[in-house]
């Protein structure tokens, strides 16, 4: 069920497993044909009801001092008085009795939504469940965007071609068999026609081609891999003007950031 | 400030490298590593170096430097290592070399902090829903005496924090400078100021 902030929003934290019985489960008898049910797999379960304090942060804090590809992270914390997020309770409604193990933990897609819009898509990093008096337990949990998992990708040994920056980001993603959604900006550079050899990282790779570019690379909020080209002038188009004369969104606190 | 410059006499940068062979997964890679310098007035940027062959064991390294004279002057040399990239022609490491010169010291507005909880529904969705790479302008009012009293920045978002709690969302916006200017109108705007442009 989606938690109401007062004020704020309404907001869903989903995780996606395949515990048992997931809500809309086909039922012969009772469950239409050609309906949203489903006979069983991964679904995405609402746990907003049970999570406290969400952090997300996406991007670089200053473009001077980070890298861009950096993954994005989330962390929350479940409040979990039923023990339905315990490893060792074999009744939580999210215990998978084919895999004899909960099935929200390390890897589990995760996405965070306010009033239908993505914050945050990725998938759990951490997962650590703690014991507490007098009987309840909570579990830390901490989630990276997709760009994590790059690194452990290894690319085949290839050949290639003289290509703008954003074909060879797409020749790349395709021969890593990466199939997810993407936006990629054809860019200003030229890459050259440099061989891959075997083995080699992703993540090191796009890294390669970003520090060619200078443009952005992540994940957008909605889980698509993002690259941007380098920021070339343009005119004053704000998405939204922040001010504290009253005249555009207020803001509370901010800092001067130099390079 | 006059417009940096850019040198173009390639013929003189060419540089035998340890790492000359690297290929694209190189151990030995070299990135530009994000620096504490707040000022970079030469950069060096090397195209894709060729691979060695049995006539040539150590192929050259071709590479293009960015220079800014009167920021040398100012501040004395800051200068970037030689960076090997994928690039695959001198002009485009010659681009981007001049694209990283940082002349003079940045300041811009960042790490602004919006509590969700006091704006309108449009609002809200407007600050929720910001994205990397979108433009933003940020005013700040400053007390008597301060002189302009007013600042507005056109600034990029860089990345987005949320804090999210029982009673509160409060979206924290990094941002980065750009070179952001105002449409030309003809019989409106000045001529030679560089706040104009033609797009």
């Amino acid at each position: 069920m989606p938690s109401t902030i007062p004020n704020c929003g309404t907001y869903t934290i989903e995780a996606y497993a395949t515990g048992a019985p997931p809500a809309n489960a086909f039922i012969l008898d009772t469950s239409r044909l050609n309906s949203t049910s489903v006979l069983g797999g991964s679904v995405w379960y609402d746990i907003s009801q049970y999570i406290q304090n969400v952090q997300i942060m996406r991007g670089r804090q200053n473009p001077f001092r980070e890298p861009s590809c950096n993954p994005g992270t989330a962390s929350f914390r479940i409040y979990d008085p039923n023990f339905y997020f315990s490893v060792v309770n074999t009744a939580s409604p999210y215990y998978n009795s084919i895999d004899e193990r909960l099935s929200i933990g390390v890897s589990t897609p995760v996405r965070i939504s306010r009033n239908g819009e993505y914050l945050f898509y990725g998938q759990i990093t951490t997962y650590d469940q703690n014991i507490q008096q007098p009987n309840y337990s909570t579990v830390n949990v901490t989630c990276s965007d997709t760009i994590q998992t790059f690194n452990n990708i290894k690319l085949a040994a290839q050949t290639t071609t003289q290509q703008k920056y954003g074909a060879r980001i797409n020749a790349v993603l395709d021969s890593a068999g990466i199939t997810s959604l993407r936006d990629i900006a054809t860019g200003v550079s030229t890459i050259g026609a440099v061989p891959i050899e075997d083995g080699a990282s992703l993540q090191d790779y796009l890294l390669r081609l970003q520090n060619c570019e200078y443009g952005r690379m992540f994940i957008s909020r909605s889980g698509v891999f993002t690259a941007q080209a380098r920021v070339l002038p343009q005119t004053i188009a704000p998405a939204v003007t922040l001010s504290d004369t009253g005249a555009g969104v207020e803001y509370d606190t901010f800092d001067i950031a130099n390079s | 400030m006059p417009a940096p410059e850019w040198d173009v006499n390639f013929a003189a940068k060419i540089a035998a490298l340890a790492d000359a062979t690297a290929t694209s997964n190189s151990v030995n890679r070299n990135y530009f590593q994000e620096t504490t310098q707040s000022v970079v007035n030469t950069v060096n940027v090397a195209i894709t170096p060729a691979f060695p062959t049995t006539l040539d064991l150590t192929p050259t390294t071709t590479y293009a430097t960015a220079t800014d004279d009167t920021s040398i002057d100012t501040f004395g040399v800051s200068e970037t290592p030689i960076v090997i990239t994928l690039l695959a022609t001198i002009e485009d490491a010659g681009a981007l070399a001049y694209y990283l010169l940082r002349p003079v010291p940045a300041f811009w507005f960042s790490n602004l902090d919006v509590s969700l909880n006091t704006l309108s529904d449009a609002n809200k969705s407007l600050i929720a829903n910001l994205e990397i790479g979108q433009q933003i302008a940020v005013t700040k009012s400053f007390p008597a005496g301060v002189v302009p009293s007013v600042v507005t920045e056109y600034l990029f978002v860089e990345g987005i924090g949320h804090r999210i709690t029982v009673d509160n969302h409060i979206v924290t916006i990094y941002t980065g400078p750009g070179n952001i200017y105002a449409a030309f109108i003809l019989n409106t705007s000045k001529l030679n100021d560089s706040a104009y442009g033609l797009g």
